[in-house]
């Protein structure tokens, strides 16, 4: 046997051990290459800076630093483990530098391996992923090409991550003492520590992240945490500081709150003392500790993965409700006085929609702008042309006195006691002479989103007074049931009348919002989606690898107590328990945080994404459980042949 | 002329744990041992016995005092000269055998030639040479898992002896064995020592795997209490040994108790 083999069999026959974390590199290496595919497939390689090469790009670079954490955690966790194994190695006269060499050869097997076979995987469904980005991007068809390039790139990018971490390993292992390596450095007996304080800042943090995190919601309940809301939202670096307190709490809340609560539990007595409880907490304190880093891992990238998806499935749905809400008719054109083209536009539009049979509404609107003494523009429309656009839309017809006022929001997310222009009590037009009182705040977005800022609707009579008039401008709104299928005939239209002209004329339309919005959306959708099932992967992962070698350290604490006369439904309740804690902990708290993810998220949507969030994390729960009975199942097997394996040897 | 050539040799060795509330694991071990003689360490629980075989092995530096291996002092050779020195000079057995799981028996065994990066044809040579003197050529192929304990330990002892070291050192080598398997095993030292030559140092607390020794030293609470030879009947040496462990014991049997 060369040195060769000995890591070629240290790799192979311990397969079981590395199995987890090798499918989860592979699937890694295998979206990162797909992504690759995507990312220099001729068609999109040739549309330099647009929306996919940003996000898709942007997308490698997160999967990148994601498997540099991965491989570095699990390798040492793996190094870890095998202490012992080297304690022998080095007393059989390895020296520091095989040693590394081993570690290195052995990392590189299943590097390249996993390299190579996600390459593969890659080439096979390489086709699919192109369709995929295909129907994002509506193209006809994305060809299959060689993809050179992708393959260079992740060969060199993972090859250089497994190197790193080899180059690294010297650090992890620290073989100074062969004595230790080899007896083990005795854990078991450490004495239990946490710290109050610690505990206590754990709920703290854990407490400002959410709240932060709900702040918009909860404005408006009591004055002085209203000025605490505005504080936040005005502070800077919010969402760095609301994602460090929720990490920094996790971990604190796995390190020091969890032992800290096992403990107090261990304090009551009658609870503590009562069958198998003693067992089960006692144990699971050390267990917690001695996992916690690994907890907190696990329930990040669950975190992460959780509202990844969740988060961009959400989106994506909403995107026919919000552009709707955003271009409340299908077609908006705007003239100004000084466009001479206004009617002949005007009828080209009508011609071409009646000429492709769209059915449509016509609402035609004059809007006065003016600028106020403290150079406050101020757009004014008339009450019968906001009536005439209110029918369209299903608002309520208003009739104003001489000296009211309506206040319009500009925005479709607007807050009355949070937006200056709509928190106006009384409005002066041409520079005093009209002053008007405001009466209300119109429901909706009547243009659409960004169009007329501090807009106000006022009685025809008064509108009729108004002389001060820097520009007037003529808006038509178009309202077309059918608005869906107009991608078309604004094509068309576009090609006709181009984007506008400057100060002159301007058109928007639902469609093209809507389809940028869709594509970018569902763009995100896909690389959220393989993001979120990757970092899934990986704390499952995690999860893994930890039972398994906790099982080899935990059989022989089974068979002591067996023999004590501990039965085995009883050890079977003891170990789900402890299993079970282990599984869905994390799952708990990630799903938690997830749901405060989600009201950030849903702060900048007009649409709940409650229902979309309980269904994602129902579906993980399933995920969860599924691999929860399997593993379990697996473990108590194994429980129950050592043990039978023990009885049977002292039977002799 | 006649002359005794030393293996090892220990002078005025100290071990001291602890940095607070200090702890003296040996105290002044003087120790001689010649070329293919086979000693064994025996003393209660706790008396140092394993301290003392960590310190010749290499392993846990002496706080004070001199270890000499063949006339050199192991401590002074930084870490991959140590590596080599142990890799040449040294063979381990353990009382759980410590043999690697991912590897056969055979590859279990030709490990320090591997190490050394030895030919393959070197060690084919060496394994069938080792495997045929301790009967376990049938379970070469095996893996750990599939063999029973004394084939485990035959195994371990032909990973300790396969490059012909100057020093063999096994630490309660019969300990996870049951008195047939122990026997077996002690009678495999006893030919090797005798066949082959190797030097030997044992620690064990059963008089019995002892009695197979030339000699056996005792030591209790880190210093040397007594040393004895044996003469010409093993089964003489056996009840001299319990009578000297009586002795130990009458005193130390309270702490060892307590300890339990």
């Amino acid at each position: 046997m060369t040195f060769l083999q000995f890591a070629f069999n240290n790799v192979k026959r311990n397969t079981r051990v590395y199995l987890a974390y090798f499918l989860s590199s592979v699937f890694t290496i295998m979206v990162f290459f797909s992504f690759a595919v995507n990312l220099f497939h001729p068609v999109i390689a040739s549309k330099k800076g647009g929306a996919v090469e940003l996000i898709i790009g942007q997308t490698e670079v997160a999967i990148l630093v994601f498997s540099f954490l991965f491989v570095l955690i699990s390798v040492s966790a793996f190094l870890k483990v095998r202490s012992k194994e080297f304690g022998i190695l080095m007393i059989l006269g390895m020296t520091k530098k095989q040693l590394s060499w081993l570690v290195f050869i052995e990392n590189m097997i299943i590097g390249c391996l996993a390299i190579i076979v996600g390459i593969v995987l890659g080439l096979v469904f390489s086709k699919l992923f192109l369709m995929l980005l295909g129907n994002i991007l509506s193209y006809e068809s994305l060809s299959f090409y060689f993809p050179y390039k992708a393959i260079l790139l992740t060969t060199g990018f993972f090859t250089l991550i497994f190197l790193g971490i080899s180059a690294l390993t010297p650090f992890i292992i620290r073989t100074n003492s062969i004595k230790n390596l080899l007896h083990g450095a005795k854990r078991a007996n450490r004495k239990i520590r946490f710290s109050i304080f610690q505990s206590i800042a754990a709920v703290l943090l854990l407490g400002l992240g959410y709240f932060m995190a709900l702040s918009p919601q909860l404005y408006d309940i009591n004055p002085l945490l209203d000025k605490i809301i505005l504080f936040i939202e005005n502070a800077q670096y919010t969402e760095v500081i609301l994602t460090t307190s929720v990490v920094v709490g996790t971990y604190l809340f796995f390190s020091q709150l969890s032992i800290f609560v096992l403990s107090r539990l261990k304090r009551n007595r009658s609870f503590y003392m009562n069958k198998t409880n003693m067992l089960w907490i006692s144990d699971l304190i050390y267990r917690i500790r001695d996992n916690a880093r690994m907890l907190f891992l696990v329930t990040i990238l669950s975190a992460v993965a959780f509202t990844a998806i969740t988060g961009v499935y959400a989106l994506s749905s909403v995107v026919k409700d919000e552009s709707l809400k955003d271009n409340p008719f299908a077609l908006t054109y705007t003239s100004s006085s000084s466009n001479d083209n206004e009617q002949q536009h005007i009828n080209t539009i009508d011609e071409m929609l009646e000429s492709y049979g769209f059915k449509y509404e016509k609402y035609k609107s004059e809007i006065i702008k003016q600028v106020s003494k403290d150079n406050q523009v101020i757009h004014i429309i008339k009450q019968s042309d906001y009536n005439n656009r209110a029918s369209a839309l299903g608002l309520e017809q208003v009739a104003l006195d001489k000296e009211q006022a309506l206040l319009v929001p500009v925005y479709v997310r607007f807050d009355p006691k949070r937006d200056k222009t709509l928190s106006q009590k009384n409005i002066a037009l041409d520079n005093g002479e009209i002053n008007l009182e405001v009466s209300g705040i119109a429901p909706k977005v009547i243009f659409y989103s960004g169009l007329f800022p501090n807009l106000v609707v006022v009685n025809d009579e008064t509108y009729d007074k108004i002389t001060n008039i820097l520009e007037k401008y003529h808006s038509y709104s178009y309202d077309i049931p059918d608005w869906l299928n107009t991608l078309e005939v604004t094509e068309k239209l576009r090609a006709k009348l181009g984007v506008g002209e400057h100060g002159k004329y301007f058109w928007s339309t639902r469609i093209e919002g809507y389809n940028l919005e869709n594509q970018n959306k569902k763009l995100f959708l896909y690389v959220g989606f393989f993001l979120g099932a990757i970092f899934f992967l990986g704390a499952s992962s995690f999860l893994y690898f930890r039972l398994y070698t906790d099982l080899n350290q935990e059989k022989s604490k089974y068979i002591g107590i067996s023999k004590l006369g501990l039965s085995f439904k009883e050890m079977k309740k003891v170990a789900s328990i402890q299993i079970a804690v282990l599984f869905f902990a994390p799952y708990i708290l990630a799903g938690i945080h997830t749901y405060f993810a989600i009201n950030v998220l849903q702060t900048v949507l007009y649409s709940s994404v409650l229902y979309q969030f309980l269904v994602f994390i129902g579906v993980f729960l399933i995920l969860n459980i599924i691999y929860y009975v399997s593993v379990r199942s697996r473990y108590v097997n194994y429980l129950k042949r050592f043990i039978l394996q023990s009885q049977l040897h002292n039977a002799k | 002329m006649y002359c005794k050539l030393e293996i090892l040799k220990l002078k005025h060795i100290f071990k001291i744990y602890g940095e607070k509330v200090q702890h003296c694991a040996l105290k002044d071990i003087n120790l001689s041992i010649e070329k293919g003689e086979f000693v064994g360490i025996m003393g209660p629980s706790g008396s140092g016995k394993t301290t003392l075989l960590n310190v010749i092995s290499t392993i846990d530096p002496p706080s004070s005092g001199e270890v000499l291996i063949n006339g050199e002092n192991p401590y002074k050779l930084d870490n991959s000269k140590l590596a080599f020195f142990r890799r040449k000079k040294l063979g381990f057995v353990f009382q759980d055998f410590n043999l690697i799981d991912t590897l056969t028996i055979g590859e279990n065994i030709v490990l320090p030639l591997t190490l050394d990066g030895a030919k393959v044809s070197t060690m084919d040579k060496k394994l069938k040479e080792v495997a045929s003197r301790l009967n376990i050529e049938s379970i070469l192929e095996k893996r750990t898992y599939e063999v029973s304990g004394g084939q485990a330990q035959r195994a371990a002892i032909a990973r300790a002896i396969i490059h012909s070291p100057l020093l063999l050192l096994a630490d309660e080598p019969t300990g996870n064995l049951d008195s047939k398997a122990a026997k077996d095993v002690m009678e495999l030292f006893e030919s090797i020592n005798r066949e082959i030559g190797v030097t030997t140092v044992m620690v064990t607390h059963d008089p019995m795997s002892a009695s197979y020794c030339h000699r056996v030293i005792f030591i209790k609470d880190g210093q040397f209490f007594n040393e004895i030879h044996r003469g010409e009947s093993r089964r003489k040496f056996y009840q001299q040994i319990i009578d000297v462990l009586s002795l130990l014991g009458g005193e130390a049997s309270d702490i060892s108790a307590v300890r339990l």
